[in-house]
């Protein structure tokens, strides 16, 4: 299977040219930019992306939009991917430390294309391997300077387990978030919670109208909810229906941003999130909204605590954001 | 249409959708974008309102009539007459001193004209102002014929300094009310609009020529004065929702409107409270300012005390008159039950004859001054002269008063006078607060208890209102002293995102 423009693990950085760029709409047979308020809502989840269990303090992010539909999972996509590329992932040399001969590896190679072999043995620089070729083990062995490129152990076909696809559209995945897919596809983390009505955030999310590249896929692919992967799938993010018990938000342990996705998920569940993010989008033709802003408005005076904003660059014209910082 | 494409026009529909736009920062620019967009919307799209337009484009010419200086007139073709406007836009976006100068926006009324120069179609473009914004306050849109408008208020009996425009919103992104002009030329209007959470809501009562206007942006004419409130979202390309607002509100926005201040200088230091049952109040934090509340440290007999703003926390009980000012209600207790009715004719005078002086002086300026020079102490005429004050305390400030406005003659039988209505004050308060002890005590304070707002009887003067305190802003702000300790729904005062 061919990859394009995966990266390896990252150790640390910013979300740089990862998705945010990339994201295309398909409309018919056409291609088209994200929408300039779509593309903002990814960046306001990279920019909301960290959470710190430690800090007292909480960041509040209210945007007012025209429409919610894929708001929320549009932030979420953001957070996730900017979290992908922040975590603090172990060095190749690590990584390869524990593992014996025979393990499948995989590698991004000088053509930006994905590669699969076997691992042989290792030295400091080098790394002694037998390529993939045709659908069976080369006979030659290959020796390569394993900083050279970017190697990750994996699966002889990271996408699949058991011959079961991993995502439905693993290369837009790739393309997307800008990873490898192993670091997507196979491990598990809970960057983002989605709170709302799940049968719209679920809908939202299943919607194959994006594009990176010559990739299709939805936001699914790389939000994972964990509601949605299935059991026993590793997942990036969960969904809490908004009308769940506050304690499934308290047991979710997210270390991105929590994501109330309308009045109501915000109203009842604000005060269960343990998250130092929380972003609300509202909907503004919605007339919950109204009870939601001016909750807002009256609990902001009596828990805030600074005007800090997370730095996201200005809205477009029709979108609102309120950013506070109060104590946790 | 895929939902995506669906999700797009909601957005496309709120960016254009002039009548419900929220200018969120940058206003100035979107404003900006917002002006451009309408153009070609107008110039290239077509509308519905506009499909004959749109289909003479080619054949057609176009006379843009703008109110900057100088007022032009000029019949163009649609390229010219777009890059006409658009360098308008630009002189407004930088400030020229010419459109700094304008007291106007920028409103083009587009003539369309068929070959022979017969009129086919018109309309007129608020094109909005841009302006360099301040950390708090956006801009203030106002209507075109903003004087024409606010003349007309005058005529009908509502102070002039009435905001007028066309979009007013309080924001939740800013946490300001925002709207869309130059603050430089009104300060006091963005002054008013950062502070006031009601305002107003004037839709244009006139077109480009006093006429009602009609289309895009008309009204169906005559005046319309709306308070602006917080409730009712409109939908898209529901022209009417936004105005169908609650007329019982039109007297609070012409309360708040006839109390706009003008200028900063009058402004007062207060404290928001807020209060039970979804109230709120602005307290001052001045010097022998004092509030109402209801002492419930012995439960079985509460007490009437007076406690000042910096006093007041969370569960204390706070009394406010809903009639008027507290102090107006002392005035009537003391006139009907402590005989001092028959002096308020000598202290109008004494008043007027200083408002008259002070005038005469040229200001409060320099109306102290000269106090000082007659040898008073004291010299605050600005309080003088308001019904919360009586007379200065001392007999000495009196005099130099009176030397001031050239009625020493009388200054015996007036400083007589002054005293009586300052003793029948004095115990018309002792009267109310046994007459709300007495209530309390007959066990109609329960209410208040259980849910933190009761509407208490005084006897043959009307209603007091006592609330519980839920909180108390720790900011002090600056705002009109006419608000002061005036309870207002907050429901109605909130956000509009």
């Amino acid at each position: 299977m061919k990859q394009k423009s995966a990266k390896g693990p990252t150790p640390s950085g910013d979300l740089g040219e990862t998705s945010v760029g990339l994201l295309y709409v398909r409309v018919g047979k056409q291609v088209r930019p994200l929408p300039d308020w779509a593309q903002w809502l990814v960046e306001l989840g990279a920019a909301h992306c960290r959470t710190d269990f430690a800090s007292k303090e909480k960041h509040w992010a209210v945007v007012t939009i025209p429409d919610r539909r894929f708001a929320a999972s549009l932030i979420a996509h953001g957070a996730i991917c900017a979290r992908l590329h922040q975590a603090d992932w172990p060095s190749v040399r690590d990584r390869f430390a524990g593992f014996a001969e025979g393990t499948p590896i995989t590698w991004i190679d000088a053509n930006n294309e994905a590669r699969y072999g076997e691992l042989l043995e290792m030295d400091d620089d080098f790394i002694s391997y037998r390529p993939r070729v045709h659908g069976g083990w080369g006979l030659k062995a290959k020796r390569m300077h394993k900083f050279a490129s970017s190697f990750w152990p994996a699966n002889e076909d990271p996408e699949f387990v058991d011959g079961r696809p991993l995502a439905d559209h693993p290369d837009f995945v790739i393309a997307a978030t800008g990873m490898s897919a192993e670091l997507v596809l196979g491990t598990s983390d809970i960057d983002a919670i989605l709170i709302g009505n799940r049968t719209q955030l679920e809908a939202d999310l299943t919607d194959v109208c994006f594009s990176v590249a010559d990739e299709i896929g939805c936001l699914a692919d790389t939000v994972r909810a964990r509601e949605m992967v299935g059991l026993g799938q590793h997942h990036r993010s969960a969904i809490i229906s908004a009308v769940a018990q506050p304690e499934d938000v308290e047991g979710s342990n997210c270390h991105g941003p929590a994501i109330f996705d309308g009045a109501s998920a915000y109203l009842r569940m604000r005060d269960a999130v343990e998250s130092s993010a929380a972003i609300v989008v509202l909907d503004r033709w919605n007339p919950g909204a109204e009870n939601a802003a001016n909750t807002v408005q009256i609990e902001r005076g009596e828990t805030w605590i600074s005007a800090e904003r997370v730095e996201v660059r200005p809205q477009p014209a029709c979108v609102e954001l309120y950013q506070w910082t109060e104590l946790r | 249409m895929s939902v995506f494409d669906e999700v797009c026009a909601a957005y496309e529909q709120a960016d254009t959708a002039t009548t419900y736009r929220v200018y969120a920062e940058p206003g100035p620019l979107a404003a900006l974008v917002a002006g451009r967009q309408r153009l070609l919307k107008l110039l290239r799209d077509g509308d519905e309102d506009l499909a004959p337009i749109d289909s003479l484009l080619r054949n057609a010419s176009f006379r843009l009539v703008t109110n900057v200086i100088p007022p032009s007139s000029q019949t163009l073709e649609l390229d010219r007459f777009a890059e006409l406007l658009q360098s308008h836009i630009h002189q407004l976006d930088q400030g020229t001193p010419a459109h700094q100068a304008a007291s106007t926006a920028l409103d083009a009324t587009i003539e369309l004209l068929d070959m022979e120069g017969t009129q086919l179609g018109r309309e007129t473009i608020d094109v909005l102002e841009t302006a360099p914004v301040g950390e708090r306050a956006v801009v203030l849109r106002y209507g075109h014929q903003r004087k024409a408008t606010t003349d007309y208020l005058a005529a009908n009996g509502v102070e002039s300094d009435v905001i007028v425009s066309s979009e007013l919103r309080w924001s939740a992104a800013t946490g300001t009310l925002v709207c869309v002009g130059w603050p430089k030329l009104f300060p006091d209007a963005v002054w008013n609009a950062a502070r006031w959470e009601t305002v107003c809501f004037v839709q244009y009562p006139f077109g480009p020529t006093n006429e009602p206007a009609s289309g895009l942006f008309g009204t169906d004419g005559g005046m319309k004065i709306r308070p602006f409130r917080t409730t009712g979202v409109p939908s898209p390309g529901d022209t009417e929702s936004l105005f169908d607002l609650d007329q019982s509100l039109l007297i609070a926005a012409e309360h708040v409107s006839a109390r706009v201040p003008n200028a900063l200088d009058d402004a007062v230091p207060g404290k928001l409270v807020l209060l039970a049952d979804d109230y709120a109040v602005w307290t001052s934090v001045g010097e022998g300012h004092w509030n109402m509340a209801i002492d419930y440290s012995t439960p079985e007999q509460p007490r009437i005390a007076h406690v000042k703003a910096s006093q007041v926390d969370r569960d204390a009980y706070l009394l406010f008159r809903d009639q008027g000012a507290t102090s107006l209600l002392v005035r009537q207790v003391a006139d009907q039950e402590h005989g001092s009715a028959k002096h308020r004719a000598t202290q109008d005078r004494w008043k007027q004859s200083i408002r008259m002086a002070v005038a005469r002086e040229g200001g409060f300026g320099q109306a102290t001054e000269e106090l000082y020079a007659q040898g008073a102490l004291t010299a605050n005429l600005r309080h003088w002269v308001t019904d919360q004050s009586i007379k200065p305390q001392r007999r000495q400030d009196f005099d130099a008063v009176c030397r001031f406005v050239d009625i020493e003659a009388q200054a015996d039988e007036l400083w007589k006078a002054l005293t009586e209505i300052d003793r029948a004050h004095k115990r018309a308060g002792h009267t109310i607060r046994k007459w709300l002890e007495a209530t309390l005590l007959a066990g109609v304070g329960e209410e208040l208890l259980d849910s933190g707002h009761e509407r208490l009887e005084i006897s043959g003067f009307g209603t007091m209102s006592a609330f519980r305190v839920l909180h108390v802003h720790p900011e002090t702000k600056l705002v009109d002293p006419m608000v002061i300790d005036e309870p207002f729904k907050v429901e109605d005062h909130g956000w509009h995102g």
